[in-house]
């Protein structure tokens, strides 16, 4: 009798500090060895392109007309944990542009938004998945299409990471003996927001957090990721324009209106996420400088709180050739020795 | 220099090693060495504060074989 499968009988397995040199060169499996545990039970969407008769002709049937598939597509969620590690994992991919320092076992990543004057190439990695024994696959390719971190009480810090690949699968047992990846996780109890003067000092508002959710989305430009000669797959990823955004819930204070004073004035801020594990340990996602873009009054456990949005264009960006050019940054310290190697 | 590169070492503020990636482009760099690099990729790690551009580094002297005093 066949047997079924179990979610929880998944493995997904990635490099964490490699990535692929190019677009066409897949990682060996000696490479894809961190195994990843996912917090909600999830496989891999992937999906064909056929061209049915009214695709070719304008008008016609709604059923394939040729015996060949045009493209393929493989698109994959990770809803995980937001460790310090797959932080910086995701920031890396989304982001394009990480500097890393230090010396082992102390690491400081920057993160900053890949410079479109100088490559819009987006970093790609292989990933190794066995949904069952029958079932092992490589998506090749994978690029970060955005990341959402959440940051709530009595929950772990968390991340979810959509990502999309050339489209190519490889099948077969894997080479080596992927093991689960050590990772350092945080709670939203162990975060500070603290907002100041752009420029200037910033003080804790943490005492009056609810919850708080940042977006990263690099906005690739998946429809020209094909062109003639890359066959039924994307041969390349490119970045457009990066985005991130915030949401914030901050209760209010009885003593004064700040937020609602920062949105009508328009008043220009600065704010920091911080999470701390050690001093050797921690996340920082950092805007220099933004305004308040949406401020929605509120009740929470029949608490008033602020519901504070800031899109991108609520932040301040320099011109492009300001140096540094950052409305947004961010930094994470932890034992990794580096990403996209 | 005319050919389009240009010798760099990391910006005396870095101490320790640094890795640099941006897209497909790789670099890693350590205190106190000299590496030659494409003029577009010196400009973004300049910009970045990774580099700083350096004199083109000194041959290396050649060993000294024969310790025998010369004859008079």
């Amino acid at each position: 009798m066949p047997e079924p499968v179990l979610d929880f009988e998944s493995v997904l397995a990635l490099s964490l500090t490699l990535a692929q040199d190019d677009y066409v060169t897949v990682q060996p499996d000696t490479e894809l060895l961190d195994v990843i545990p996912l917090s909600e039970a999830s496989a891999p969407e992937i999906s064909a392109t056929q061209i049915t008769d009214r695709n070719w002709t304008g008008k016609g049937h709604p059923y394939a007309t040729f015996q060949r598939k045009v493209g393929q597509d493989v698109a994959r969620r990770f809803n995980m944990p937001a460790s310090l590690e797959m932080i910086g994992w995701s920031l890396a991919h989304a982001m394009g542009d990480v500097t890393t320092s230090g010396t082992m076992p102390d690491y400081t990543h920057d993160f900053d938004f890949a410079d479109a004057a100088v490559s819009k190439q987006v970093p790609v990695s292989t990933i190794y998945e066995m949904l069952s024994a029958g079932i092992e696959q490589r998506y090749h390719s994978m690029a970060v299409r955005s990341v959402e971190f959440s940051i709530a009480n009595l929950q772990l810090v968390s991340a979810v990471a959509e990502l999309t690949g050339s489209g190519e699968i490889s099948t077969g047992a894997h080479a080596g003996t992927p093991a689960l990846l050590s990772q350092e996780l945080l709670i939203g109890g162990e975060v500070d927001i603290q907002i100041g003067n752009p420029g200037g000092a910033l003080s804790s508002i943490k005492e009056r957090i609810v919850n708080a959710t940042v977006r990263v989305s690099p906005n690739l430009i998946e429809n020209r990721g094909r062109f003639p000669g890359s066959g039924q797959y994307k041969g390349r990823e490119i970045f457009s324009s990066h985005g991130v955004s915030l949401t914030v819930g901050i209760e209010a204070d009885q003593a004064n209106s700040d937020f609602l004073d920062y949105f009508l004035a328009d008043t220009p801020k600065a704010l920091k996420i911080i999470g701390t594990i050690s001093a050797a340990r921690s996340f920082t996602f950092h805007w220099p400088q933004f305004r308040v873009g949406q401020n929605q009054l509120g009740y929470q456990d029949r608490l008033l709180q602020y519901n504070v949005t800031v899109g991108e264009e609520n932040i301040f960006k320099e011109t492009p050739s300001a140096s540094p050019d950052v409305p947004f940054e961010a930094q994470v310290k932890n034992g990794v020795a580096g990403y996209l190697g | 220099m005319a050919d389009g590169r240009v010798y760099a070492t990391l910006a005396p503020a870095h101490t320790t090693p640094v890795k640099f990636r941006h897209g497909m482009l790789r670099f890693e760099g350590e205190p106190g060495k000299t590496c030659e690099l494409p003029e577009a990729d010196f400009a973004l790690l300049k910009k970045r504060g990774i580099v700083v551009e350096a004199a083109k580094p000194a041959p290396p002297q050649p060993a000294i074989r024969n310790m025998q005093p010369e004859k008079e």
